[in-house]
């Protein structure tokens, strides 16, 4: 081989080494020995500290339905400066949207430099919007992600309350706020010239939120909506208030208002005279008491009880003798005047207390009322007498219902809930059936259960019964008081029914409550047959047997209207 | 030392040293840029994840399944209407075969 082809070959050779160790001690020397202060410059240029909210807790019912969710959604805005064509922009998003383009271009000319052109996009929306803006080139475009608050069951509204992207303003999303939101992340990342993240240095998360499964069940409360939607417009009412309770654990399974009030949970804080579904109380504590049976007989005075000089006990319908559950089953407030006075006011206002009145069940919603219970210092007989019925005293709805469960179960008074269980990453807690006080005796429970049938089967809760089903309950008719004087409103009133069903096995109490009905004036006309209409369809959702033999062609005669051949 | 011994034993274990480390750079900017792509999937999966899930809580809704009960021409039934039947479980609980109770065996262990 030729020498001078081996030493050239040699030199060339020794040249490439010598670039490369050139080479590769350059990137020696910026990449490990001058690191510091290259990325010292380059963190202060592409070094940012972003924070990110994750989304809000997830809220379900009893049976894990998703009742509230937090989704991303995006607001499209403009920089005005940036953007080369208008007319483009806006020809995609009128094409996209289906919104005028000249709006659209009105709005940018109108516009500064920042312009929100149209809020809370949905995913689909935006993924098609920024493709087609993509491919047209245009320039000058902000997509900002926000949350937003859904409810896909579009029911439980006022349970749930509403909340804005940072906290929870009303009802569960207020009071459970702490646990529902959303955690805070807080990263460091190196974004290279094109704005792509390069690396994530540091990450802060604070605790994730916790999802809260409430008591609800989604299709009672759907149900519940309904009915008392059409209720309250059949009876012209103000307002109408459904709570549903399980008798067995005394959670609620529904609780619902129409018209909706997303400010004030009505079931908790509404508070009305109870009238005459609060002569069950009475009757319960007098049974308990041995102050009557029922084979004592109670003088109605003709409807007209002149109690004293000034004041004159009334009742709807003049009678004379009625037995005990006559007086019951017709509603009598004198023969119910009566019994109080023989019951006294101590006991009577005892077993008030007893029964959960003029005390707050401790939800921990802000409105909760305790309602109004006189102190027992200040009661004189005409108050012993007028509570009897139900007059001189303010309940909510949620005391009344809870009254009546326990009577259902046998004289216990049952802790009432809306929140089932709180998830967290770490732990779950549960809660269940609580025990506040045995209020009466199983066997004073069931008379009153026996007499409470009679209300429905032969008084005035007939529009309550149900074919084939024991129901037990009572309806009640109350003078509404004017808030500013205190005195009770003529010809305006506040009628309700309670009860529980079936009878035998009692599963679930239903209250329903319609504030100034002005069609119909009796709760046995207004609110019984909405107690019957949510009843019937819990029974067919829950599978409840019947409890009673009755004749099957007679019944579907009866709801159908044609012959029923066999 | 004779120089290509010198060359050898030190010049070259120096720059592969050196080129290793240029190279193991490079791949950490790489796989940063891998890294955040994949966190930027998983997010996008999340949210998509999230619109599923609302949908599916959507279509259940007793609402939505009202209406399409109305527009099949159905409607709430009475009570009685209903014949409740007191079957035994095991009359209409699907029973497992003996694979799918290994498989399950095994994945619990």
């Amino acid at each position: 081989m030729n020498l001078s082809f081996l030493s050239r070959a040699k030199h060339i050779f020794f040249i490439l080494i010598f670039i490369s160790a050139a080479a590769g001690f350059r990137l020696f020397w910026l990449q490990i020995i001058s690191h510091a202060e290259i990325k010292d410059i380059g963190e202060k240029e592409f070094k940012k500290t972003v924070k990110e909210t994750s989304p809000r807790g997830r809220i379900y019912d009893c049976c894990g339905e998703i009742l509230a969710d937090s989704i991303i959604v995006w607001d499209l805005a403009v920089m005005k400066k940036e953007m080369q064509s208008p007319y483009s922009f806006c020809s995609v998003f009128s094409q996209i949207l289906g919104k005028s383009e000249n709006e659209c271009l009105q709005k940018i000319k109108k516009g500064k430099n920042y312009i929100k052109i149209e809020k809370s996009l949905e995913m689909s929306v935006y993924e098609k919007l920024s493709q087609a803006f993509k491919e047209k080139s245009v320039k000058g475009i902000l997509f900002e992600p926000h949350q937003k608050r859904i409810y896909p069951q579009e029911t439980a509204k006022e349970v749930i309350g509403l909340a804005n992207e940072e906290k929870g303003l009303t009802a569960a999303e207020l009071v459970y706020d702490e646990i529902l939101k959303g955690a805070l992340k807080r990263k460091e990342i190196i974004k290279d010239r094109r704005g792509e993240t390069v690396f994530t240095e540091k990450e802060l998360e604070t605790q994730k939120p916790s999802e809260i499964f409430l008591s609800l069940d989604s299709k009672i409360q759907f149900f519940s909506e309904e009915v008392l939607k059409n209720y309250v417009e059949k009876s012209a009412a103000d307002l109408g208030i459904g709570i549903v309770q399980e008798v067995k654990t005394g959670k609620i399974a529904a609780m619902a208002s129409w018209p909706q009030n997303l400010i004030n949970l009505n079931g908790l804080e509404w508070v009305y005279e109870p009238g005459s579904t609060f002569k069950t109380i009475v009757l319960s504590a007098a049974l308990e008491e041995n102050v009557t049976d029922e084979n004592d007989y109670y003088y109605c005075e003709n409807g007209a009880w002149k109690f004293s000089p000034k004041i004159t006990i009334r009742d709807h319908e003049p009678e004379k003798n009625l037995k005990l559950n006559e007086v019951f089953e017709k509603s009598s407030n004198i023969g119910f005047a009566k019994i109080g006075l023989k019951l006294g006011t101590e006991k009577l206002y005892l077993y008030s207390k007893s029964f959960g009145f003029g005390s707050a069940y401790g939800f921990g919603f802000p409105g909760e009322s305790k309602g109004i219970l006189k102190d027992l210092k200040n009661y004189k007989q005409i108050d012993t007498a007028v509570s009897s019925f139900g007059h001189s005293i303010a309940a909510t709805p949620i005391q009344v219902i809870n009254a009546y469960t326990a009577i259902a179960n046998g004289g216990i008074l049952l802790k009432p809930y809306l929140i089932e269980k709180i998830k967290s990453e770490e732990e779950e807690k549960t809660f269940s059936r609580t025990e506040i006080r045995k209020v009466i005796s199983a066997e004073t429970a069931k008379r009153v259960k026996n007499l409470l049938l009679g209300v429905v089967d032969r008084g005035t809760g007939r529009n309550a019964s149900i074919i084939g089903y024991s129901v037990a309950g009572k309806t009640g008719t109350s003078n509404k008081i004017d808030p500013k004087t205190g005195k009770y409103v003529e010809k305006k009133n506040v009628t309700s029914f309670c009860g529980f069903f079936p009878a035998s096995d009692p599963q679930y109490s239903i209250l329903v409550v319609l504030d100034n009905p002005k069609k119909f004036h009796y709760g046995g006309e207004t609110a019984a047959p909405a107690f019957k209409e949510i009843a019937k369809r819990i029974i067919n959702l829950k599978n409840i047997k019947p409890d009673r033999d009755f004749n099957y062609k007679q019944a579907l005669q009866t709801s159908y209207g044609k012959n029923i051949s066999d | 030392m004779k120089r290509s011994a010198y060359f050898h034993k030190i010049i070259l274990p120096v720059l592969a040293l050196l080129f290793c480390a240029v190279t193991l750079n490079i791949f950490r900017v790489k796989l940063g840029y891998a890294i955040e792509r994949t966190k930027k999937e998983a997010a996008k999966l999340s949210i998509e994840n999230d619109y599923l899930a609302k949908k599916i809580a959507h279509a259940r809704s007793p609402k939505n399944l009202e209406v399409y009960a109305a527009s099949a021409g159905l409607k709430y039934p009475e009570p009685y209407s209903i014949v409740i039947i007191d079957a035994p479980k095991e009359t209409y609980e699907k029973k497992r075969g003996w694979l799918s109770a290994l498989f399950s065996k095994t994945n619990k262990s």
